[in-house]
């Protein structure tokens, strides 16, 4: 016997601590995921790769240079109109430790005859442009290619270089990558046939974008023409050969601009705005959608303070933010973002959404990521800057030993590595695996690209990879809340009356079989429940909008009215037929939807324009519908608590009978829909609206679906644990109430729900829990919007079917990958500190039990 | 539920009807010289007994009558044609073997029997002269002319204020000061306004079993009952809190009708003026309690008070 005993307390105590092990271990697992999100981000020291009197002529300058994505080589265009290629940070780094001369120039491209007098080197973008004093653009190609060779076909010499060592060979890098195999890269230019755009006059500034037609590209001529030309590439399918068909239009810009002609030119992303910029922060912003006519759209100034000249120009990636810093050191990021009254030409108006603040002196170099929405800064000390544009936030900083201005800064594909130029090239780690993300970025309202002002937004994915993610918690947590309430808000009511109802008014046998029908259906599994309510229910209620409003209304007051009828039947009668009265309820529910479907429609025509879903969009009709769903229950509410003081006098007349009674039901009803429509005409009338806050355009899958449904899933639940809550109440005290007058309902009321309250609070709460982490159900009929609004009839979604929706297809440790762990962590910290909070609410409620 | 039988017998207003007399009479006329086996025996075969009424009874103002009371559990009968008239302001005590429908008997006076499923009923009781199980009637009304007192005490959980108030607050009573006045009334009534005055607004649980016990009191009398119907209400409680109930008996006596079902011989004794005997669901004997414990006119009843069965 005391064997078992002690094996029970241990076995108990082995699986208290083990719950408390896994559920710690699972919080510890999310953290641990998440962690990396908030780490700081890290740049290396800039060093050196060989000396610059080895790779360059004396005044030879660097224009634009780039590292690879395997950061073996890098590349570089200079003054003298030659590409270079170098070994890169990998192959230096490793060269420098076994004593190689790194740093010597591998490779030397010369593809046009004569210097280009203009250039852009696109972000993202394999291919350059280049503009021509003679008026023709050219683009060039950089292709980068891999040779494996086998060991046998290797010279001798090589073969004692141990596997991973990177070398110099052949003027090429060579990467030893196993016992007997090597890899060769090499990098080569090649530029395209030359495009004629002006005629005999100079380009002064070019950009290029890639659309989906194809590639296109804008100049600037010596004469201030913008041109923009769309190079349409088709493949005759027959003969294989390949055409290319240009298209252009031109514009002139301004001559009034006296300050001469632009320093550059930039075209939007998606090749239909291009901007020419002045170095004194004057632009001009063509609409160029329509080759046929450019227009002016807009004209602005870009520049932070008047006492400085613009330095450096770049897009970011996506080429939709324009990045402008200028000779004091700021920063700032300008996107389009649609005209509030179209005032321009193309709807869009330009504006300085971030400022990324004063850089310690003149901004002398644009970086920017080609994966996400970061931005190397160089300026005119040596101070390197990375920056997040999304979050606004400063990542890190580093600085060059030399102090010399650092003129260029390129970030690796792979955002791993950067190379820049002050004289010499230099080259840092980065380690910035998670830029966008910050406890600000994530949960307060951030400033995405073409919004007009900040905002909480998910949107954690797109088509391309130039997009801008959105992962703002907010709406997903607000999701999980608002699904919450409107499950809690149609479960608790339902749930709490049926389990009173059956505790304290059912006949035992009867209860024995609504009981367990009631839990029957938490059996249906919550799958079930969303395909029923996306498929089935949602439908058929967008159908009967009016009729489910109105039965709010019918079901209650039919009910109350078949039991005043009641009331009026002989007392024989009705104690004849007290057994049948759990049926008969249900007749008057019957004939209460009944009555709803006859009103919904008078209700609509009366009150919505004749057509709800037309009146919900906000356009048309006044706002008193809407303000009865919220003043008729509060006039009833307040017409039963009035009523409930009236009876106390009326106790004092003689004969209350049933007549009177139902006299009393009606005139009480009859003064609370005046009321209710009284005080729903007068906020109409001043001017207050509830379409736009509570209520809102019709979506088929909405939170009233999500409600209904999710209640379901909720009910038995709650019914449940409510249920043996209330039936534990010792039947003594029942008696004792019953014994001084009370009816069933008073002790119902004032003896039974009191004395169970902390049952009957566990119970909401652990429904409470199960809706919020209920995921089928919200996933198949919530929509899935992360909107914000209350909007019954709008959809939403929530923490959990987030993670269900794109956790399968979020890259391993990436951010989104991160941030959707640290949403699972919310709902985690959500739900433990909902359960800590039930639990402590449930023991004072105990305690008030039994001290007060 | 209970089918209420219509028994129009509603003459005379808290008199007591000829009829009622006049049975009471000819029972009395019965000799005292059955045998104890007699009326058990009979009673144990489940015929009809008639009940030993004594003459003193005849002289009593009815404050509940009771009219060939049949009830029945389901199939089972558990009382048998119980006849008795209550006397007003009077302590009525009833006793008998456990099983023998006492409780039945006092929960069929104020009701609280329909609650159980499958009651049924014959015959009628009238409170005051007014039918009690007459179709017309409002239970709800009926029941707040009686107080009861139930065997364990049971406070409800709130506080003692609210618990003594608890009858008010039904009826809608919200005045303060009828409040304040009828807690402190009952309690007083109840002996309990000493020891709970400073505390009123403390937890009912908090109280010791006795004050427990002495609270249900306050509270069954605090809407001022016409009958206050007590089932063993001191069986768990300890010799000196038995003792201040009852001492509180004595003291509502006269200005409430008592019922009161105990086990302990000596209280039945010491505190009520008539007794009744019941045995199996029938009323043995029934009379003056000075009678009923020294003189008894049968056997079986001077058996059972003595302690040689039951
Ligand atoms: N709710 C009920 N359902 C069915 N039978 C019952 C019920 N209550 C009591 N009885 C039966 O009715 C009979 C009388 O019971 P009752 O409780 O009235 O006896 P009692 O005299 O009060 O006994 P005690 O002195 O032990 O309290 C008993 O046989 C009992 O089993
Ligand atoms: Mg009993």
């Amino acid at each position: 016997m005391r064997f078992f005993d002690s094996l029970a307390r241990n076995l108990i105590r082995v699986g208290g601590i083990g719950t408390i092990v896994a559920v710690s271990t699972v919080f510890v697992f999310l953290v641990w995921v998440v962690a990396p999100l908030f780490r700081s981000a890290g740049l290396g020291e800039l060093r050196p790769i060989g000396t610059a009197a080895t790779q360059l002529a004396a005044d030879e300058r660097v224009i634009a240079a780039s590292e690879d994505d395997t950061l073996t080589t890098v590349w570089a265009y200079t003054s003298s109109a030659r590409f270079v290629v170098l070994p890169g940070g990998a192959s230096s780094g490793r060269g420098a430790s076994s004593g190689q001369p790194g740093g010597e120039l591998l490779g030397e491209f010369r593809p046009f005859p004569t210097a280009p007098t203009a250039y852009a080197f696109p972000v993202r973008s394999t291919q350059a442009v280049f503009g021509f004093a003679d008026g023709t653009t050219r683009l060039v190609r950089a292709a980068a290619s891999t040779e494996y060779r086998n060991a046998a076909s290797m010279p001798r010499n090589v073969m004692q270089r141990s596997v991973g060592e990177t070398f110099i060979f052949e003027g090429r890098v060579a990467r030893r990558v196993s016992a007997d195999q090597f890899e060769l890269h090499t990098v080569q230019f090649v530029a395209d046939e030359p495009i004629q755009v002006s005629e005999g006059a100079a380009i002064v500034a070019v950009d290029a974008s890639e659309t989906p037609t194809g590639p296109v590209e804008a100049s600037v001529d010596a004469d201030g023409i913008l041109r923009v030309t769309r190079l349409t590439k088709s493949r005759n399918l027959l003969t294989g050969m390949e055409r290319v068909e240009t298209e252009t239009g031109q514009i002139a810009l301004r001559p009034s601009h006296s300050r001469g002609l632009p320093r550059w030119l930039l075209l939007h992303g998606g090749g239909n705005s291009a901007i020419a910029v002045w170095e004194d922060g004057r632009a001009v912003r063509v609409d160029v959608s329509d080759l046929e006519s450019l227009k002016v759209a807009e004209e602005v100034d870009l520049s932070a303070d008047a006492a400085a000249h613009l330095t450096q120009v770049a897009w970011l990636n996506g080429k939709n933010t324009l990045i402008v810093g200028d000779s004091n050191g700021n920063v700032k990021a300008w996107f389009r973002v649609p005209a509030p009254s179209m005032s321009t030409a193309d709807g869009m108006h330009f504006l300085p959404a971030h400022n990324l603040g004063r850089g310690p002196a003149s901004v002398t170099a644009l970086g920017s990521s080609a994966r996400t929405r970061s931005m190397a800064v160089g300026y005119g000390d040596g101070t390197l800057r990375l920056f997040n544009i999304t979050s606004g936030n400063l990542l890190a900083e580093g600085r060059n030993a030399s102090s010399r201005p650092l003129s260029i800064v390129s970030l690796a594909p792979n955002d791993d590595s950067l190379v820049a130029w002050d004289g010499e090239f230099v080259i840092a780690a980065v380690d910035a695996p998670h830029p966008e993300a910050s406890l600000g970025a994530l949960l307060r309202p951030v400033w995405y690209e073409g919004y007009r002002s900040p905002e909480h937004s998910w949107q954690s994915s797109s088509g391309t990879d130039e997009f801008e993610p959105k992962l703002g918690l907010w709406p997903l947590v607000f999701g999980t809340i608002k699904a919450t309430f409107y499950s809690m808000l149609f479960g608790v009511p339902i749930a709490l009356m049926a389990a009173i109802y059956t505790s304290e008014f059912l006949r035992p046998e009867v209860k024995s079989v609504v009981k367990p029908a009631i839990e029957l259906m938490a059996s249906l599994p919550s799958v079930v429940l969303g395909f029923l309510a996306a498929l089935v229910f949602a439908p058929v209620v967008e159908g009967i909008v009016p009729q489910i409003l109105a039965a709010l209304v019918t079901v209650p007051f039919v009910l109350l009215l078949c039991a005043h009828l009641w009331q009026l039947f002989p007392q024989g009668l009705r104690s004849g037929m007290q057994g049948r009265r759990f049926v008969l309820s249900g007749v008057a529910i019957v004939l209460g939807l009944g009555a709803a479907m006859v009103v919904g429609p008078l209700l609509e025509r009366w009150l919505f324009i004749g057509d709800v879903k037309l009146w919900l969009d906000g356009k048309a009709g006044e706002a008193t519908g809407g303000w009865l769903l919220l003043t008729l229950p509060a006039s009833v509410l307040a017409s039963v608590v009035i009523g409930g003081r009236a009876e106390r006098f009326e106790r004092l007349l003689p004969g209350a009978t049933g007549v009177q009674a139902l006299l009393r039901f009606l005139l009480l009803s009859l003064v609370s829909v005046a009321a209710a429509l009284l005080v729903a005409e007068g906020l109409s009338l001043a001017g207050l609206d509830l379409r736009g806050s509570l209520l809102g355009t019709y979506i088929q899958r909405n939170a009233l679906i999500v409600g209904f449904v999710m209640g379901f899933a909720v009910v038995p639940i709650i019914y449940t644990i409510a249920e043996d809550a209330l039936s534990s109440i010792p039947e003594n005290l029942r008696a004792g109430s019953l014994a001084l007058g009370a009816t069933p309902w008073q002790t119902a009321v004032r003896i039974v729900v009191p004395t169970a309250m902390s049952g009957l609070f566990s119970a909401i709460m652990v429904g409470l829990g199960r809706a919020v982490g209920e995921t089928m159900v919200v996933l198949m009929a919530a929509g899935n919007t992360p909107v914000l609004q209350w909007n019954v009839f709008n959809g939403f979604r929530t923490l959990s079917a987030n993670i269900a929706v794109e956790l399968p297809e979020a890259v391993r440790n990436s951010t989104h990958y991160r941030t959707l762990f640290l949403a699972a962590l919310t709902l985690f910290v959500m739900t433990f500190f909902l359960n800590t909070a039930a639990e402590l609410i449930r023991i004072r409620f105990r305690k008030r039990a039994y001290q007060l | 539920m209970a089918t209420a039988h219509a028994n129009m017998l509603s003459n005379g207003r808290g008199m007591m009807s000829d009829a009622a007399t006049g049975k009471t009479s000819a029972d009395a006329a019965v000799p005292a010289s059955r045998s104890a086996a007699d009326s058990l025996a009979a009673a144990a075969r489940g015929e009809r007994v008639a009940t030993e009424t004594h003459l003193a009874l005849a002289a009593e103002e009815a404050a509940v009558e009771i009219d060939d009371f049949c009830l029945w559990y389901g199939a089972s009968q558990a009382l048998y044609d119980v006849s008795m008239v209550i006397p007003r302001g009077k302590v009525t005590a009833l006793i008998g073997p456990s099983g023998c429908g006492k409780s039945t008997l006092l929960r069929s006076v104020n009701r609280l029997n329909d609650l159980v499923e499958g009651v049924r009923i014959s015959g009628d009781m009238k409170l005051s002269g007014a039918s009690i199980y007459d179709s017309s009637i409002d239970v709800i009304e009926l029941r707040k002319r009686m107080g009861m007192v139930f065997q364990k005490p049971n406070p409800f959980p709130m506080s003692i204020y609210e618990n003594v108030v608890y009858p008010l607050r039904i009826d809608g009573e919200r005045d303060r000061r009828v409040l304040d006045e009828v807690c402190e009334r009952s309690l007083r009534g109840a002996a309990l306004w000493d020891e709970a005055k400073d505390r009123l607004t403390t937890s009912a649980l908090g109280l010791s079993g006795g004050q427990q016990q002495r609270l249900c009191i306050a509270r069954a009398i605090a809407a001022d009952p016409e009958v206050l119907l007590m089932d063993e209400p001191c069986s768990a409680l300890d010799p000196i809190a038995t003792g201040r109930i009852e001492d509180l008996i004595e003291e509502l006596k006269g200005e409430y009708t008592i019922l009161i079902v105990t086990h302990n011989m000596q209280q039945a004794s010491r505190t009520s003026d008539f007794t009744a005997f019941m045995y199996l669901g029938s009323l043995i004997e029934y009379g003056g309690t000075y009678e009923m414990f020294s003189r008894p006119h049968l056997k079986a009843t001077e058996a059972y008070v003595s302690g040689r069965f039951g």
